[in-house]
């Protein structure tokens, strides 16, 4: 009987230190590893010409690794990896606007949305047979989604007349499109903004209506509550001290941005 | 000839405009041609890049592909690999390789796996395997395993099969496929040219399209008749090259073509005409617009300046007719200008002048053209005028410009005159002149020299006006004179700017004349009043002042006023206007006719008495008062009077208006003025008619009453022989009874001493001092009744000598002190300083009245003091009113007393009398002499406090010459009459030397005579002109003093020797007696040295010897001082009045010592001579040495003595029995010679 209460101790004892752990943890090792995909223009973009990373989520991770009075470090993730390197330690937090999806909130805990955002598609400018959102759900039509995207499981449910082509990459879905094999690619808010900059071909087609919105958020490891309270009191703090609105406003997305 | 000018102009302007305006038509539109030209020419090249930038693309691409497909397609491809090579390939939709029929063996996309590819569509065209890519005909559909050959009939780009041979080696070729992405292509032209702007297209060297950004177009189709094909069909033309071609639809395109130089594609650029004119179009628009709105802006600006010339032209013609009309106006004022107007360049050489600068100069004609302008200055200022034209070059002296200068010209003929001269500078084209307008200001400079002289002459009249001048502004003084200001005693600039309010009588007075004068000067300009005004020191005085503005017409401009200080003038004028009213209210006409005789003033009087008013008088002679009655001569007498200067008195019969004849008596008197000439006369008449008219009823009754009178004056004619006879009786009775009583009074009085003395019964002795005292008292009285009488009769008579009050004074002291040592009492005696010396009067009465008072302050105070004190009263012109004040601290009197004190027979109280004895009348006698001498007597006392009398006397102040005072009366008498030989005739030897002391005082010796007889033979031995003075006694034994008298003027040569009576009778008529003898004068005894002194001053002939007062030494003065120095060695004797016995020997104790023992030596042989005489019966001889004792005993001032020798002698005058009056002298002399040698220590000296 000792032995069983002895037993439960550890474990209530171990649960705690780990859960506790995080954000002592991150005090003690005076950093904080954030989990980013580097290509998320707009959320956490290394820009290739200059290494430089830029997005409203890095400059949220810095004001929560400032507020907790330690060091930012950013690790390369992407939506295919995000749980694995969440899960697996990899980060203390995945800041690159994650949308909450059914799927990934089994497996992580997200804070309270600061963003949200519909799905949007893109398609060549000479693209001849997508002329409106309403061109895009037809036979003959080939639809890209990259792998591990929230638009794989939504426009894999929504699709019903058009083709759906998964591709490995998000620049996977880009090539598909541009090589006219596919002709429109899904993407969020934030993507599609970095295709209607950064090339000549792409065109935007928006849904006429709502289509889907999606909140996105930050994502930790599910269990820790401390951590957990720690970060939902950053985001609470940087919706009402203003630093959200300022950070949206200098990537040009306060268009999506999720107010309470 | 404006019209026409107008019109030419406008016709001008609209030329001018027109051309302008089709000018610039032209011109826009030839730009705008061109510029079109140019668009289009761009819009060629824009294709021809277009077309080659395209061509580049497409090529490198196929050559990628081409490479691509030669790379992989040697290994026999796997679907993988495929896929691996279509990485970053956007332009490639799959690979796939064929196999020797045609059949796709592998792909990238493995749907496509199976499809059947037939070569022959293929270009270039051949089925030899060839190692270059060929390029099938479009397919529609996304891949081969969708699609088709056929041409699509859905708007799609879809894809262009390439082939490609490749050799393995060996001869074994292999075949690839690759399907091109025509969108990839068409979105990057459409990216470069929207469908708007153009279209591109690919055309397979056979003429089938490609593909075509232009959606209408159809990929598949053959393009048979298009140009472009056409032209790379042809081999001789060029590849590329651009041509303008209208479209199937109508549309004008311009096209570029270029084809690739390795594959079978030509790629065509066609950019719409129209569209790529459309910026030229919308430039052309904004050209037109522009240059239009331009055009039109300045044809409207031109017109607008047009009109605006128009104006200007018309307003200039305007402006030049008027600019003429102004020259003529203004070279016609120039040449009528009085001024000299010249202008010069900037070198100073003239350029325009007028007439008047010639005439000013002196020059004519052209002469002054081109000259300098130093032409017309003097040249001594040259150089100041180049300089000065060089500063004005400069800019420097424009401050000048417009302002007058003094300046000096110089005329043609070389003279200099001043001139005012102003500059004004002006420009033209020609460059800068000066005009200078000069005036010759000769005259003006002449005039204000004169105006500089006269402000100076002004300027001293200011100054030294006898009259204050003051210039006023807002009743503040701004300037004024010296004069006016010490008018009211202000020093200089003291009251420059005050307000003169501090100069009036009061603020009131201030304002009220500033209210009238004020308002009278706006009125009429000017103001004059006489006002009391106030100096500085507060006083006030009569003030004329007279104001006027400066300028009436403006406020502003103060005022002068003229202030005169007319005090003394009013004063005058009170005292004209006194004699106007004196001469206006006379009662006596008086008149003032001119020298012709006019009248120019009457009083009313004048009217009054004769019926003429004033007016009627005025202008008319007097002789309308001429009655005709009076004689012609008069009236010559008259004028003649009057214009001699003189007055002329006279009674005039004149008549009145009304013809009723008046009596006038009339004092016409010449009026001189200042130079003595005559201008007026004066004519006083009193009407006298009733006056007249009364004499001559007096004269009437005169005539009566001289009858009356004639009659009567033979009666009255005895009756005054009677009455003088009568009235010498009676002064012969009064000086008999006068001598006859007093010299029994004497023998009483001299008896009753003698009497107490022998007697030893007290009572008895006291009953004699009684009957003394009572003698003494009669005595007194006898002599103030004498006075009294007078005073009563008016015959008290007054001397007018001159006198020396101190010695007066110091006389008096020295008795009255020796009185008041008497009884113990102190007596001062206090003379002002201020008192004068020197006076004129009566010095015997001065006395008397002095020692009256101090005798009575002696006899009234039983101890204290007496103080006398002497001063001045009052000063006259020529007296002075002597104050002499005489306080005693004796018993003092009450109210009642004082009232009855000046009464005659009055004293105090009747007690008085008994115990201080006096009569009673000594101040009654002095109050009436000092009345006499316009003074008065008044007492101030107190019963037992003491008594003070004030005593003033007027007296006549004495000249420096009659400086010798009373000593000096003797000193003068020493001076004059030192060497004079006076004969002394008197048969007393004590008289003889009492008179011998009195002359020897003034310096004379005098020589003896004892009787009358002697007398004539010492005259007879010397001659009449011997002596100067003869001193006679009266009687005298031998010959007496009369007789003696009457003989010698009966000898010749005597006649004038002044003979002067030694008496000692002192009655009037004996002067008398002796003058009827032949007597010049007299002198009673016992006399005092300042009455001999006098007479011997008054009969000396002053010619004769007179002394010099070189030689005098004054030995009597020294002699004087030398006997009178033991002053107190005099014992007191009994019946002895010493103090006028030392008086008679003018003070000197020793001789009066002497004289003494000398008479106690010599009386009792007298005496025995009286005894031996009577024994003898001679009683005329005992009289005569009786008389002579008494004369001794009363210059001695032995009282008594002298009462009982003249008892005695009169007893033996009168023959009466004298025994008993003999004893009573003989006990009287033993017991005085007694006395005289116990005080005198007379036994010592005789045993000596």
């Amino acid at each position: 009987m000792k032995t069983i209460v002895l037993f439960l101790s550890c474990l209530s004892f171990v649960s705690s230190c780990a859960v506790a752990g995080r954000l002592e943890r991150v005090q003690e090792a005076k950093e904080l590893r954030v989990c980013i995909w580097p290509d998320y223009y707009g959320i956490s973009y290394r820009n290739p010409r200059t290494l430089q990373l830029t997005g409203i989520d890095v400059d949220l991770a810095r004001e929560l690794a400032k507020d907790l009075g330690v060091q930012v470090r950013f690790v390369d993730s992407s939506f295919a990896k995000l749980i694995a390197d969440v899960v697996q330690d990899r980060c203390d937090i995945a800041m690159f606007a994650i949308g909450i999806t059914p799927a990934r909130a089994e497996k992580l805990r997200f804070t309270r949305p600061h963003l949200v955002s519909d799905i949007y598609a893109i398609a060549t400018r000479s693209n001849r047979r997508i002329k409106e959102w309403a061109d895009i759900d037809r036979p003959g039509v080939v639809v890209a989604v990259a792998k591990g995207t929230y638009h794989e499981p939504v426009m894999r449910e929504k699709l019903k007349a058009a083709s759906f082509l998964v591709t490995e990459t998000p620049q996977g879905r880009e090539q598909e499109v541009e090589s006219g094999r596919a002709d429109v690619f899904m993407t969020d808010y934030p993507f599609s903004r970095r295709m209607l900059e950064t090339t000549d071909w792409a065109r935007l087609i928006a849904p006429t209506t709502t289509y889907h919105l999606t909140s996105y958020a930050f994502a930790l490891q599910p269990g820790d509550d401390p951590w957990h309270a720690r970060v939902e009191r950053f985001v609470a703090a940087i919706k009402s001290d203003g630093r959200l609105t300022a950070a949206a406003q200098r990537h040009k997305l306060e268009a999506i941005v999720a107010r309470d | 000839m404006r019209a026409p000018r107008l019109s030419a102009r406008r016709l001008t302007f609209v030329s001018v405009m027109l051309a302008v305006t089709v000018g610039a038509v032209l011109a826009t539109a030839y730009s705008l041609w061109r510029l079109r030209e140019e668009t289009i020419h761009s819009r060629f090249v824009a294709a021809s890049m277009y077309a080659h930038a395209f061509e580049d693309h497409l090529t490198h691409s196929l050559n990628v592909i081409d490479l691509t497909l030669a790379n992989i397609g040697g290994d026999e491809p796997t679907n993988l690999s495929l896929v691996a090579a279509l990485r970053h390939a956007p332009y490639l939709r799959s690979l796939s390789r064929l196999d020797a029929t045609g059949r796709i063996v592998a792909s990238s996309d493995l749907r496509n796996r199976g499809k059947r590819i037939e070569r022959r569509d293929f270009q270039p065209p051949g089925s030899e395997p060839v190692a270059v890519l060929r390029v099938g005909l479009p397919w529609s559909g996304r891949d081969f395993h969708d699609g088709d050959i056929a041409i699509s009939a859905a708007n799609e780009p879809g894809f262009i099969p390439l082939l490609r041979d490749l050799d393995t080696g060996e001869g074994q070729w292999a075949t690839m496929l690759a399907s091109m992405n025509s969108d990839y292509f068409l979105n990057h032209y459409g990216h470069n040219i929207a469908a708007d702007v153009g279209a591109v297209e690919l055309l397979r060297y056979d003429g089938v399209l490609m593909f075509s950004t232009d959606e209408a177009q159809r990929p598949g189709v053959r393009r048979d008749g298009d140009p472009v094909v056409a032209m790379v069909a042809d081999a001789t033309r060029e590849e590329f090259g651009h041509f303008e071609q209208i479209r199937g639809d109508g549309r004008a395109v311009l096209t570029a073509f270029r084809s690739l130089s390795r594959y079978p594609f030509v790629i065509a650029v066609h950019l719409d005409k129209e569209h790529g004119l459309a910026g030229w179009r919308q430039e052309a628009a904004r050209v037109v617009l522009l240059i239009a709105a331009a055009l039109l802006g300045s044809l409207a600006l031109a017109c607008l300046y047009f009109v605006r010339l128009e104006r200007a032209a018309r307003q200039r013609d305007e402006a030049e007719a008027a600019l003429r009309a102004s020259e003529e106006r203004f070279r016609a004022a120039t040449n009528s200008a009085s001024d000299a107007i010249v202008s010069v360049d900037a070198n100073g050489d003239i350029v325009a002048w007028n007439p008047a600068t010639e005439r000013l100069f002196g020059y004519d004609g052209a002469e002054l053209t081109g000259r300098d302008l130093s032409v017309l200055i003097p040249p001594r200022f040259w150089q100041d005028h180049r300089s000065g034209m060089q500063r004005l070059q400069a800019g420097g002296e424009s401050h000048i410009m417009g302002r007058l200068v003094e300046v000096l010209g110089r005329r043609k003929d070389g003279g200099e005159f001043p001139l005012e001269l102003s500059l004004a500078q002006w420009s033209t084209a020609e460059g800068r002149f000066y005009t200078g307008t000069m005036r010759d200001i000769t005259q003006r400079k002449q005039q204000e020299e004169r105006i500089r002289a006269l402000l100076a002459e002004l300027e001293t009249i200011f100054k030294n006006a006898l009259v204050g001048i003051a210039h006023l502004n807002n009743r503040c003084i701004v300037t004024c004179n010296r004069r006016f200001e010490e008018i009211f005693g202000y020093e200089s600039g003291e009251l420059i700017g005050a307000s003169t309010e501090r100069l009036c009588d009061s603020p009131e007075a201030f304002v009220a004349f500033g209210e009238h004068a004020y308002r009278a000067i706006a009125d009429s300009g000017r103001y004059s009043e006489e006002i009391r005004l106030k100096r500085k020191d507060g006083s006030f005085f009569w003030g004329a002042l007279t104001g006027c503005a400066i300028d009436p017409a403006c406020e502003v401009g103060g005022s002068i006023w003229i202030c005169a200080d007319i005090s003394e003038r009013r004063q005058a004028e009170q005292e004209s206007n006194k004699l106007l009213r004196a001469v206006e209210q006379s009662p006596v006409t008086i008149l003032i006719v001119d020298r012709d005789g006019l009248i120019e003033y009457v009083n009313p009087r004048f009217t009054q008495i004769t019926g003429y008013t004033r007016e009627e008088a005025m202008g008319r002679t007097p002789r309308i008062l001429q009655s005709g009655l009076t004689s012609p001569e008069v009236y010559d007498d008259l004028w003649r009077t009057i214009f001699g200067g003189k007055m002329w008195r006279g009674v005039l019969r004149n008549k009145r208006k009304t013809g009723e004849l008046i009596w006038e008596n009339v004092s016409i008197s010449p009026i001189f003025d200042d130079n003595g000439a005559i201008t007026h006369f004066v004519g006083v008449e009193e009407d006298v008619s009733e006056r007249i008219r009364v004499q001559q009823q007096l004269e009437d009754h005169q005539a009566q009453l001289e009858e009356t009178v004639r009659r009567r004056t033979a009666e009255l004619t005895e009756a005054l022989d009677a009455a003088k006879v009568a009235d010498r009786t009676k002064d012969a009775f009064l000086a008999n009874v006068s001598h006859e009583l007093r010299t029994p009074l004497s023998a009483v009085i001299g008896l009753s001493g003698l009497a107490r003395r022998l007697g030893s019964d007290p009572r008895q002795r006291d009953y004699l001092d009684k009957v003394m005292q009572a003698g003494k008292m009669l005595s007194s009285l006898i002599n103030d009744l004498l006075d009294l009488s007078k005073i009563a009769a008016g015959r008290m008579e007054f001397e007018s000598k001159t006198f020396g009050l101190r010695e007066l004074l110091r006389r008096n002291y020295a008795v009255m002190s020796y009185k008041a040592e008497e009884t113990g009492l102190e007596l001062i005696e206090n003379i002002d300083d201020e008192t004068p010396d020197i006076l004129v009067g009566d010095s015997l009465r001065l006395e008397q009245i002095l020692l009256n008072l101090i005798g009575n302050a002696i006899k009234f105070t039983a101890k204290g003091r007496v103080e006398v004190r002497v001063g001045v009263h009052a000063r006259e012109e020529r007296r002075v009113a002597l104050k002499i004040e005489v306080e005693d601290s004796g018993v003092g009197m009450s109210a009642e007393d004082i009232a009855h004190l000046f009464q005659p027979f009055s004293q105090a109280d009747p007690s008085i009398g008994r115990k201080y004895g006096g009569t009673g009348l000594g101040l009654s006698i002095c109050k009436r002499l000092a009345q006499m001498m316009d003074g008065d007597i008044d007492v101030v006392s107190r019963e037992g406090r003491g008594s003070t009398f004030h005593v003033v006397l007027r007296l006549g102040l004495g000249q420096a010459v009659d400086m010798t005072s009373e000593v000096g009366e003797a000193e003068q008498a020493t001076m004059r009459y030192r060497d004079a030989q006076v004969l002394v005739v008197d048969d007393q030897p004590f008289n003889r030397e009492v008179v011998a002391g009195l002359l020897e005082v003034v310096g004379i010796t005098a020589h003896m005579a004892g009787n009358g007889r002697e007398a004539l033979e010492i005259l007879d031995r010397a001659g009449p002109t011997a002596f100067d003075l003869v001193l006679m006694d009266i009687r005298m034994p031998v010959m007496d003093g009369l007789s003696a008298t009457r003989e010698l003027r009966m000898r010749p040569g005597y006649a004038e020797l002044p003979i002067i009576a030694i008496t000692a009778h002192n009655m009037a008529h004996e002067s008398e007696i002796g003058r009827d003898a032949g007597m010049n004068d007299q002198i009673g005894k016992p006399f005092d040295d300042k009455s001999f002194h006098r007479m011997l001053i008054k009969w000396i002939d002053r010619r004769k010897h007179v002394a010099t007062r070189a030689s005098s030494n004054r030995p009597a003065m020294a002699a004087v001082t030398a006997v009178a120095a033991p002053p107190s060695e005099l014992p007191s004797l009994h019946g002895v009045d010493m103090e006028a016995g030392l008086a008679r020997l003018v003070g000197d104790r020793a001789r009066y010592r002497h004289w003494l023992v000398n008479w106690a030596g010599e009386a009792p042989a007298y005496l025995q001579q009286i005894r031996r005489h009577m024994d003898d019966r001679q009683e005329d001889q005992a009289g005569l040495i009786a008389h002579t004792l008494k004369g001794s005993a009363g210059l001695l001032g032995m009282g008594e003595l002298q009462a009982l020798a003249a008892a005695l002698e009169a007893a033996l005058e009168n023959g009466e029995a004298a025994e008993r009056q003999l004893a009573d002298l003989q006990q009287a002399i033993g017991a005085m010679c007694a006395q005289i040698a116990q005080a005198f220590d007379l036994s010592a000296a005789a045993a000596q």
